[in-house]
């Protein structure tokens, strides 16, 4: 039997290389989903002991009232650190950018430092292991810089969430936070407007005169604590953008995910060719 | 799952302003201003001045910070942090990263940035931290930059509206394909390789001369006979220009650059492999350590030493050779495994008008000299406004010298300077700058001396203006402009070319890699094939039976057993009419009881396709034939040249009919006589040069007339033995003289070479022999049983033969093959019959006649 079988599979090499290939593949996700087992597992095991070094958690324990900041950089997680609201108001600061998830392979995903960062912290674990009811924030906040590599990061980011925990958006936990684009100060007296719209709204009932001093902000590094809480993290005041999605987009979703952060270049190529026009946010 | 779990949570405070987003779109904008910042503004360089931003604004901060090359050098810490502040909000590691490649001479073809310090090495050591290390901007750069004061180029606020930058810069020179570039954007990549500059700037004069004199266009072609090809910082031999003309232009390509070495032989015998230029962007070090792992993984053999001798003075890498090694075989597999030979992959990628473009050479060219005009142009229009604002006053000067005594009066009886200025304008319809410059002047403007340098002055700016006019006015006096000031460049910055062109035919096929050697390769009856050196036989073999050793498949044995050398071709005929090729190296190499390898893995066989014979050719030499013969009797001759140039997928070797197959194949020398035998006893003899030549796909003429239901079972010639041996279906056989048989014509009938009975069944094989031949007799069963031809009756033409072999009912014999006797034991004195006639090239009879042949 063994021998006319080595002797099929050498006739058909064909044949042979795609059997294994096959259980290479196999064997790759079998191994990584184990890893990611235990990843899960070993956090239930030590329940909320586990979370990572760098996140500074809130001291209510109901999640309901909780929220987590996602805060792009070190430079930043630390004004956001002084800025919270420390009850309710959780901040983990992510180093650069993230892993893409899209891309990666899933034993490097899981050995990632940031990714598991993120995974304890929010408590659900992932993939078919994810539950709901252990979330640990009720809010999740993106909180990245208004210029052009915090949008990349924030892309980065909903890859993940989305690939590996999506029900957490579909279920509405995940925000932005909109931090503002410019600072105008006239008279001793400050504005934030958080588009250019704002901005000249702002404008016209001020005046447009020398004494606007009008700041843009390239980083959430650039305001200090106060002016942190004040326009990008108090409750009262902030704006947050809720990311949903509709069940039924779910196909042109994940396309639109394999284009923008898949391993293809070509269709990434194209997108960015057709929709070069509707670009608005430059970064000189 | 549950959603609204914390919907009814006590306590939230909703006082958030919720704005809803969608997914998908905010996915797409965000990637969107990220892709096209990261293209647009980051990782690509502009076509005319070749440098990303962050380049051009260390160098425009460097210019700034008044820090040129007759300056002193200052702390790289301080151009990074102005750099930083006024132009480039982003981190500082890159800003000093791209200040230490322009510096870095083994980066950048000619440096832009003169740099003081540890600015790293080709081992890829990092450059010191940047408060160590200084900086000043190189002469070069300063061509970069030169006239960018004369509103040459367009300038835009910075990122907070206190600055201005410049766009893009004046560069006098054509740096984006002299110094190159490489960068990774979103969804594209360029990687531009550095020329030498003064064939980039002979190449733009040649556009500049056509236009001007001929006024016509350039072709590629004449601007690729100037630029040949890259010219890197770290020298290097670049492999042929082909690669190089596919990059100039469609803007894509891959240069194959080496290092270049030296081989040197030492007093003791032994030789060294010196490197003194590596390919460009190879990191010395992780070179080395790569040859190191490949020597201990046993990958390349013969390496005792690598050493790496560079200096100050230059690159040495040492590689210390073992005595009974080939350098040159050594060095070519250096080539293959290491990047002591490298791919540069270019994409002459670069920003036009902001938008990315691959392009070709010409192309930008093209849009270098158009820079170059627009920059002149604004140059000149500067200048000439300058001028002639001069000139200006010179002639409110010179009118108030005409004038000077009423000039004077009018300002002595004035009040003040302005109701002087306010008078003589009335007066002499000076304009207001006239009439400052007039009440400015001083006493000493009075002088005889001072009026004449007034007077020459005003003369030659009217020169000087009409000369700019001029310019102005004809394209062509402008591209004269633009061609005296390159050249001047190209003339105080040029230097040789440090990467040398080599030609295309050093491609290095695995074959120079391969030691020339004899070689055995057996082939099974189920088609497995292996490749054994001679050495196997010789020490491993002795006195025991080769075949014996062999592990093989139940039912299979060596069918085919042939010696050669590793550099000859095998060719492999197939039933169906088709020839496959491979040179012997190309079969791996297995043990001498190894099973080999299936020859579907190495040839791509159709499905029910099988070998029929096997073929070992050095050279396709002219006078050589090969002959060929089917199962219907069809015989055909073509010249072996015709299957010189067999491809992969193979090649038609003979044009078979319905149901025919090819049974076997020869080769001979025009002068051959063939013998044919049927399944019914029948034996035509004939002369090989009753065959005409024919094609290659032809289907050849018929060689033996064959009755109904018969088919021919064996080709053999003349010279391959003494006698004639054939067997039969239920094991009985016999030998015959061969020529007993007379010469007939080909396409007889022949004549009866056995006699066929109730008790011998159907001829199965039929063999040239000599006496010292064994032969071996395989049945359906798949039991071998060998004979020495001696034993075997030699009987007459029209007998059966004595029983050979005993076989139980049904069993019947499935095929015979020659074995040469005691192969084992005479195969090393055989191989060297095989090197001795190697000048001779004969290696196809030697494979006919000296090592075992078979096949039905």
């Amino acid at each position: 039997m063994s021998e006319q079988l080595t002797y099929f599979l050498e006739q058909n090499p064909s044949v042979a290389k795609s059997i294994c290939e096959k259980s290479i593949l196999a064997q790759r996700a079998r191994e990584a989903a184990r890893k990611a087992r235990d990843l899960t597992r070993r956090k239930t095991a030590l329940e909320g002991m586990a979370l990572p070094g760098k996140l500074a958690d809130c001291s209510d324990k109901d999640p309901a009232n909780c929220e987590i900041y996602i805060v792009e950089g070190d430079s930043a997680g630390g004004s956001a650190k002084t800025a919270r609201s420390r009850a309710t108001q959780a901040i983990l600061p992510l180093r650069g950018k993230i892993l893409n998830v899209e891309k990666a392979r899933l034993d490097r995903i899981y050995a990632n430092a940031e990714i598991k960062a993120m995974i304890t912290a929010f408590g659900t674990g992932i993939h078919e292991d994810f539950d709901i009811t252990k979330l640990r924030y009720n809010k999740i906040i993106l909180m990245t810089d208004a210029d052009v590599d915090g949008a990349h990061i924030s892309t980065l980011l909903l890859t993940f969430l989305y690939r590996f925990m999506p029900e957490l958006i579909k279920q509405g936990h995940v925000y932005l936070a909109k931090p503002p684009l410019y600072k105008l100060e006239k008279n001793k007296k400050v504005w934030y407007a958080y588009s250019d719209e704002e901005l000249d709204q702002i404008l016209q009932e001020v005046g447009r005169d020398q004494n606007n001093k009008i700041q843009r902000y390239k980083g959430l590094g650039e305001m200090d604590a106060e002016q942190l809480w004040e326009t990008t993290m108090d409750p009262e005041k902030r704006i947050l953008l809720r990311v949903n999605y509709e069940e039924d987009s779910e196909s042109e979703l994940d396309l639109t995910f394999t284009t923008l952060m898949g391993d293809k270049v070509e269709p990434r190529r194209e997108f960015i060719e057709e929709n070069a026009r509707y670009v608005k946010n430059l970064d000189i | 799952m549950n959603d609204d779990i914390f919907d009814n949570a006590p306590g939230t405070p909703e006082v958030d302003k919720i704005h809803e987003v969608d997914l998908k779109e905010r996915m797409e904008t965000f990637y969107i201003d990220y892709a096209m910042s990261v293209i647009a503004s980051r990782a690509l360089p502009d076509v005319r001045d070749g440098l990303k931003p962050v380049q051009r604004r260390v160098l425009y901060s460097m210019i700034e910070l008044n820090n040129g090359p007759d300056k002193p050098h200052r702390k790289s810490a301080r151009i990074v942090g102005d750099t930083m502040g006024k132009y480039h909000p982003h981190g500082d590691s890159s800003i000093y990263g791209a200040l230490v490649n322009m510096a870095q001479e083994w980066s950048t073809r000619y440096p832009l940035v003169d740099g003081h310090g540890n600015f790293g090495s080709m081992d890829g050591d990092g450059a010191a931290a940047m408060r160590y290390t200084e900086a000043r901007l190189s002469k070069i750069s300063m061509e970069l930059l030169a006239d960018i004061n004369k509103d040459t180029v367009d300038f835009v606020p910075n990122f907070d509206d206190t600055e201005k930058e410049p766009v893009v810069l004046p560069s006098r020179y054509p740096n984006l394909l002299v110094n190159g570039t490489t960068g990774i954007a979103v969804g594209m990549a360029t990687n531009i390789p550095p020329h030498n500059l003064r064939e980039v700037v002979n190449a733009v004069v040649k556009i500049i001369d056509n236009r001007v004199q001929e006024n016509r266009d350039t072709t590629i072609e004449e601007v690729m006979s100037i630029v040949k090809a890259p010219d890197f910082p770290t020298g290097g031999l670049i492999m042929g220009t082909r690669g190089c003309e596919e990059a100039y232009r469609t803007g894509r390509g891959k240069i194959i650059v080496r290092a270049v070495t030296n081989i040197e032989t030492l007093p003791n015998g032994k030789s060294q492999i010196i490197a003194t230029e590596l390919p460009y962007m190879v990191n010395k070090a992780n070179l080395i350590v790569k040859i190191a792992e490949l020597v201990k993984t046993k990958r390349i053999d013969g390496i005792t030493d690598i050493r790496d001798e560079s200096n100050r003075e230059g690159v040495r890498v040492v590689i210390e050779l073992r005595k009974d090694v080939n350098a040159n075989v050594l060095l070519n597999q250096l080539y293959k495994h290491t990047q002591l030979q490298d791919t540069f992959g270019v994409i002459m990628l670069a920003l036009v008008n902001n938008e990315p473009k691959v392009m070709s050479l010409l192309e930008m060219l093209k849009y270098y000299l158009k820079h170059q005009e627009d920059v002149v142009t604004r140059r000149t229009k500067y200048d000439l406004n300058k001028a002639e604002e001069r000139d200006h006053i010179l002639q409110g000067l010179l009118k108030a010298l005409d004038f000077i005594d009423e000039v004077i009066s009018i300002i002595r009886s004035s009040q003040t300077t302005q109701i002087a200025k306010d008078r003589l304008i009335e007066r002499f319809e000076f304009s207001d700058v006239q009439a400052q410059n007039i009440v400015d002047m001083r006493l000493r403007a009075l002088t005889g001396l001072e009026r004449e340098k007034l007077e020459n002055e005003h003369k030659e700016l009217e020169i000087r203006i009409a000369e700019l006019k001029a310019i102005l006015a004809d394209e062509k006096l402008l591209l004269g402009v633009i061609k005296e000031e390159i050249m001047m460049i190209a003339e105080k910055y040029g230097d040789d070319r440090r990467s040398t062109i080599g030609f295309d035919e050093f491609d290095i096929s695995v074959e120079d890699m391969i030691p020339y050697e004899n070689t055995i390769i057996t082939m099974t009856s189920l088609g497995y094939i292996k490749r054994m050196t001679v050495d196997n036989f010789k020490s491993q073999n002795r006195g025991g039976k080769g075949i014996k050793g062999m592990q093989t498949i139940e039912d299979d044995y060596i069918e085919d057993l042939l010696l050669s050398t590793t550099h000859h071709y095998l060719n492999f005929f197939t039933n169906m009419g088709r020839v496959y090729r491979l040179k012997a190296y190309e079969i791996p190499e297995a043990s001498r009881t190894a099973r080999g390898t299936a020859v579907i893995n190495l040839l791509q066989l159709q499905p029910g396709e099988k070998i029929t014979a096997m073929i070992s050719i050095k050279e396709y030499e002219e006078d050589k034939y090969l002959f060929m013969a089917t199962k219907k009797g069809i015989v055909k001759k073509t010249p072996l040249s015709e299957y010189a140039h067999v491809r992969k997928t193979g090649l038609t070797a003979i044009n078979l009919r319905d149901d025919d197959e090819l049974i076997e194949v020869k080769v001979t020398d025009a002068d051959s006589e063939i013998f044919l035998v049927s399944r019914q006893g029948m034996c035509i003899r004939f002369k090989e040069t009753d065959v005409r030549a024919t094609g290659r796909s032809s289907m050849g003429v018929i060689g033996m007339n064959l009755m109904p239901n018969d088919e021919v079972i064996g080709m053999q010639l003349r010279s391959q033995g003494e006698y004639m041996l054939i067997v039969s279906e239920h094991g009985l056989g016999k030998r015959t003289e061969m020529d007993e048989f007379k010469v007939q014509n080909r396409g007889g009938k022949g004549v009866k070479c056995y006699k066929i009975t109730e008790k011998t069944g159907d001829v199965v094989g039929f063999k040239a022999v000599k006496d010292e031949y064994e032969l071996m007799m395989i049945t359906t069963e798949g039991i071998v049983i060998q004979l020495r031809i001696e034993d075997i009756s030699l009987l007459g033409r029209i007998t059966s033969g004595v029983k050979m072999m005993n076989l139980d009912k049904g069993v019947k014999i499935a095929r015979i093959a020659k074995v040469r006797d005691r192969v084992e034991n005479e195969s090393g004195e055989e191989v060297e019959d095989i090197e001795s006639d190697e000048s001779d090239n004969s290696s196809e009879s030697e494979n006919a006649d000296e090592s075992e042949q078979t096949k039905e």
